[in-house]
Formats: C-alpha cells, structure tokens, sequence
C-alpha cells in the first residue's frame, strides 16, 4: 500500500507510472523503508556511523547504505546480524 | 547554451519534487526517464526500484539515508541508494524539502564520466544547480520549504 502523506502528482507520464506498480511491491517496501528507518535511528542514536556498522557486521559501506536507502529486501539473516551489530532488535514480532 | 523552465512533477507535505524542460520538449527531463525505461524489458525491474524509490522520497522527505552522493563536496548533485547495480537516476538534493530530478540511463562503464550521455544528464544538473544559485541570490526564485516559488516567470539559460 503507499504510505498516506497527500501527494499531488502533476505529471500524467508519473501517474502512469504509479498505476504500473504492484500493490505488493508498495507494501514490501513500506517495510524495508520502516527497517532502514529504524536502523538509522539506532545508529545516530549509539553514534555509530556507516563505516563502524559495516565493520561490525563484516560487509562494505556501500552495502550499508543499500540498508539505509529503503527499498532493500532484508533477509532474516540479514536482520539478525544487523541486531548483532546494534545490540537491540531492530523488528518486533507480533503475538 | 540551451533554455530550460523548473516545473513541478509532485508535491506532498513533506517534499516538492522538480524536474527541468528544456525549450522546445514536451516533457521533463525526468518524465524521459520515466518514460524511457517503463516499458524496457531488460530494465523495468530495476525503474521500479528507482521510481518507488522517488516515491519513499515524495512521500518521507529528502532524507541523506536515500542518497549517495555523486558530485563534487559543494554541489548538490546525488544519485539515489537503491539495490539496482545499473540505472542510475540523478538528482539535485536541495534540501530534505525540495528535489530536482535529471535524468538518467543504464550505467554500464565504471564511472558516469565514461559514458557520454550519463555525464551530459550530470553537466547538465551541475549547470542547472549553479543557474538556480544564482536566480535564488537574485531573489527572483525563493524557496520556501516545500515549494520553490517564481519558476513559472523564470527561464534558465544552462
């Protein structure tokens, strides 16, 4: 689903577009986006910056900055290394 | 030397997005994007990457963690932090508030520099980015948060 700020799109090309996108892909990303998001917040948070969680979790920057962009498919793996790294979870699993 | 005119593609409450058109083209240099790579079957996956990735934009704010930056340290030029390996999108990041969106294309050498049309869609951002500098220390264009207001009256000259 796409988040619900009020957009005003101008451009018929863009609104195509929009319409193209699978209503599953907006919703995989609402969730990547809400880890990423999280995830910055726990860095500024513990003053960690992207070369310190990239050497914590033993991958590149520029990996972490794929995190950090918000349309990443993280695995569980993934996640659990990041949490790891962190040292505090990063999702919370419904009951 | 070529003229362009500043139009708006989306607004929300949390960001304008922008994209430049040239004198004598019906579309913005961003709805080329758009429009170029929609319907590409090689590269649609990843222009679904790149336009949701706008999306998160327009939608949360121009926040860094979407950007890397591609430029030199005093412009705005960035290109967008996204899984794809080959398309590029660049951008002009304002401010968390106000984006300007090229246009881009396949990046198949390893650097933009290699590739004559990638480094025209970035010459043609960095001129835009020092134009608008200077149209903006004139007063004649003013942003305020969200909106950049005066574009309508105003032709670049890139």
């Amino acid at each position: 689903m796409r988040p619900k700020n009020n957009i005003k799109i101008y451009s018929q090309v863009v609104q195509d577009a929009y319409d193209s996108i699978p209503t599953l892909d907006w919703a995989t990303d609402a969730i990547s986006d809400g880890i990423a998001g999280r995830i910055e917040a726990v860095m500024k948070e513990k003053g960690i910056n992207k070369k310190e969680l990239a050497a914590r979790t033993h991958r590149r920057p520029s990996d972490v900055t794929r995190w950090l962009g918000g349309g990443h498919n993280f695995t569980c793996r993934t996640i659990a290394l990041i949490e790891q790294a962190l040292g505090v979870p990063i999702i919370m699993i419904a009951k | 030397m070529k003229t362009a005119k500043l139009k708006i593609i989306e607004q929300s409450d949390k960001v304008g997005l922008y994209s430049i058109c040239f004198d004598g083209n019906d579309l913005t240099e961003y709805e080329k994007f758009v429009k170029k790579f929609l319907n590409d079957a090689t590269l649609n996956k990843d222009f679904q990457k790149v336009f949701r990735a706008i999306h998160r934009i327009v939608a949360n704010g121009a926040l860094e963690r979407y950007f890397r930056p591609e430029g030199k340290v005093k412009d705005h030029l960035t290109a967008l932090s996204i899984d794809s390996k080959i398309l590029r999108l660049y951008c002009l990041r304002i401010s968390d508030q106000i984006l300007i969106v090229g246009n881009g294309g396949a990046k198949i050498t390893r650097t933009y520099e290699e590739d004559v049309e990638l480094s025209g869609y970035v010459m043609d951002l960095q001129k835009f980015d020092q134009i608008l500098a200077q149209e903006l220390a004139r007063g004649k264009v003013k942003i305020e948060q969200n909106v950049i207001t005066g574009i309508e009256s105003t032709t670049f000259t890139i």
